[in-house]
């Protein structure tokens, strides 16, 4: 499987052998180089204050594993799936708050913030299979058979939700023609 | 208002500014090499060998419920190359596709059954272990196959199916192994081709030639004959030994007989329940009863036909003994002589050579009519399990293993014996039995020890009928001796060879025949 984004990880694969033969400043290379990559996964998905543990809790859980990656190519798909699922578990333990847009009278609804929250607002409204698959295609640019694997599901499955989260997504943006 | 694409641009854009505090990465050391046990064990979970396993152990466990524990535990070794061999053919993410792992893992249970029922064979000799490997394999098929077998699996597959998204993600670090390419061609050729390519080599080594068809057509009297007398074969033993009528039996015993001359096969069981109700009614009336001497004959024309190995009670050294014993007595007239000599050529005629003996054994042996050598009869517990067709939830199918391999070895069987019988045809009798004999591999402790040497072990049993011979000449030499008093009024010499010893007191004789062994080869008679 390629990494469909190159420019920010061409070099990633490298690092990630190196450190899966126990380099230590390989593995700091490989955290540095992917940081972004977790907080991006993370910011549509939990409070701003909780990024924090999401991103040390996935370099943990990278660091154990790291050894049975089969494929270093495989790494920024794989990386998404222990981001997600960092996510889901900070999220059990404090849910995220979402404010109604009904009830926010304060923000100019024309304004960048605004949209922002937006999205926010909508993603949170979806289902939680519907909001991952969106957040690693469109967020961080992954192909079809990368979010198959980073969310273990089959190809034919998120080419088929990807569609429909799409739609519903921007229904709930207002944002359909 | 933005569009779609702008607002996820925003996004991406907002989590690059985000700056966090340094991670202490360099507290963390270097990165574990090897995985832990643990972890192995977590991912076999999940790439679907735990699941696989459990449920040909599950298999191994129901199929052999109440067997030794050393046979349940070869088995539960055994099933592993097979659990090995199955993932390989099924998805890297089997944990993600459960429905591809029921039917895996009906398969992996079912083999797992069968490998656990060829851990039970330790008979030495090939061809039975084969047997019994074929009969285990057709009987853990028809145990898998059922409807209870079937449910445990069903519901075993349901709950992995329930419990597998929440295993999923409690273990969501874990990264499957792919199967490697050569352990996929490895498992294809293993589960897929080589069966198919057995099955296939099996249904054409089975089939008959045009060899074995002219051999068909010359029997073609024996193989398509049939026999039925009713009452002959639901007659219980022990009532036809009490009750039956020494002249209803009779009776049956010629109508067989006659059958049998014509041409007509009859079932082992029933040519045995009748021959031994001869043979004991035979030996209780004693020889100086009246109706000794017409049943005696009819017993050993019954018994030429049929071939005395049948049975015990009365082989063929106490037959002739009887036979000539039965001659010994002085006919009261010219045509009684007469009648006896008759009797007496028809009996020498009707002996089978050797040849014709293993024809009809071999011939029914595959038409599955008598004859089954030993052990194959007790290693199926009986004649009925060889051939039944597979039974699937209930329903018997045409075709099962055992019947391919029946044919199978029908087939080599029959092979051996025309190429046998190619050199042993135009021989004289003595040398045809010489020649059978000559086939027969060393015997230590005087057992056969293959099946091809039991096979020829029964034949030659079988073709030793023609041992007789030298009791129909010593019963023609009294027919000769009778036939002196009734011209002459007294028993006079008759010419003979060296082999006979007789002596002649007035109305009595004495034959002592030198070529049978003692005892049982001396003959006292007359008025």
């Amino acid at each position: 499987m390629e990494a469909s984004i190159k420019d920010p990880y061409s070099d990633l694969s490298d690092w990630v052998e190196r450190a899966k033969g126990g380099e230590v400043t390989a593995f700091e290379q490989v955290v540095k180089k992917s940081r972004k990559l977790v907080i991006k996964v993370a910011l549509p998905l939990v409070e701003r204050h909780q990024l924090e543990d999401v991103v040390q809790e996935t370099y943990l859980k990278v660091h154990q594993h790291l050894h049975q990656l089969q494929k270093a190519n495989s790494f920024v798909p794989w990386l998404a799936r222990i981001a997600v699922n960092c996510c889901h578990r900070v999220r059990k333990k404090t849910p995220l708050v979402v404010e109604s847009r009904e009830t926010d009278q304060t923000v100019d609804p024309t304004s960048g913030l605004a949209t922002k929250l937006d999205l926010r607002q909508a993603l949170q409204e979806l289902k939680e299979f519907d909001r991952n698959i969106l957040v690693l295609r469109e967020l961080l640019g992954l192909s079809y058979e990368e979010v198959a694997y980073a969310l273990l599901l089959p190809v034919g499955t998120v080419r088929s939700r990807i569609h429909y989260a799409r739609k519903k997504l921007k229904k709930r943006m207002s944002l359909e023609e | 208002m933005k569009s779609y694409e702008e607002l996820w641009s925003e996004m991406a854009h907002e989590a690059d500014e985000i700056g966090l505090v340094e991670l202490p990465t360099a507290s963390l050391g270097a990165p574990p090499e090897r995985p832990q046990a643990v972890q192995r064990y977590q991912r076999a979970v999940l790439n679907g060998t735990v699941p696989l396993l459990l449920f040909a152990l599950m298999g191994v466990l129901l199929n052999q419920w109440g067997s030794l524990a050393l046979v349940i535990f070869a088995g539960c070794l055994v099933s592993l190359p097979f659990v090995w061999l199955i993932r390989s053919l099924l998805p890297t993410e089997v944990a993600v596709r459960p429905l591809w792992l029921i039917p895996a893992g009906l398969l992996a249970g079912g083999l797992a059954e069968v490998s656990s029922a060829l851990t039970s064979l330790l008979i030495k000799e090939p061809e039975v272990t084969v047997h019994l490997a074929v009969e285990g394999t057709q009987r853990s098929l028809e145990r898998f196959l059922s409807p209870l077998h079937l449910t445990a699996y069903v519901v075993v597959g349901l709950f992995w199916f329930l419990f597998l998204p929440r295993l999923r993600r409690t273990l969501y670090y874990l990264d499957t192994k792919p199967v490697a390419r050569g352990r996929r061609v490895a498992g294809v050729v293993a589960l897929v081709v080589v069966p198919a390519g057995l099955l296939a080599w099996l249904a054409l080594s089975a089939s008959w030639d045009e060899r074995h068809q002219e051999w068909f057509k010359e029997m073609e009297g024996e193989r398509f004959a049939s026999f039925s007398q009713p009452g002959l074969s639901t007659l219980p033993f022990s009532e036809s030994l009490i009750n039956f009528p020494t002249l209803r039996l009779t009776g049956m015993a010629r109508t067989a007989s006659a059958e049998r001359e014509r041409g007509a096969i009859i079932p082992r069981s029933d040519r045995e329940r009748l021959g031994r109700a001869l043979a004991y009614r035979l030996n209780s009336l004693g020889i100086n009863n009246r109706g000794y001497q017409p049943l005696s004959q009819l017993y050993i024309r019954f018994a030429l036909n049929f071939g005395f190995e049948d049975y015990p009670v009365l082989d063929w050294p106490h037959a002739g003994w009887h036979l000539v014993n039965a001659l010994t007595s002085l006919p009261g007239s010219q045509e009684e002589l007469k009648l006896r000599k008759e009797e007496l050529d028809q009996l020498r005629q009707a002996i089978p050579t050797p040849v014709e003996q293993i024809d009809r054994l071999v011939l029914g042996l595959i038409a599955d009519q008598y004859y089954e050598p030993q052990p194959l009869t007790d290693a199926w517990g009986g004649r009925d399990g060889v051939r039944r067709g597979l039974r699937v939830l209930g329903y018997d199918l045409k075709l099962s293993p055992t019947q391919f391999e029946k044919r199978f070895v029908n087939k080599r069987l029959l092979d051996f014996w025309l190429n046998l019988r190619e050199e042993m045809v135009g021989l004289t009798p003595e040398q045809q039995r010489k020649r059978l004999a000559a086939e027969f591999g060393p015997a230590p402790h005087g057992y056969p020890q293959t099946l091809r040497d039991k096979y020829i072990h029964e034949w030659v049993q079988a073709t030793s009928v023609d041992k007789l011979v030298p009791y129909l000449e010593t019963a023609e030499l009294v027919l000769r001796l009778h036939e002196s008093f009734l011209k002459t009024g007294r028993y006079s010499e008759v010419s003979t060879d060296a082999r006979w010893e007789i002596g002649i007191e007035g109305e009595r004789f004495t034959i002592r025949d030198q070529e049978i062994s003692s005892p049982g080869n001396t003959w006292k008679g007359g008025k």
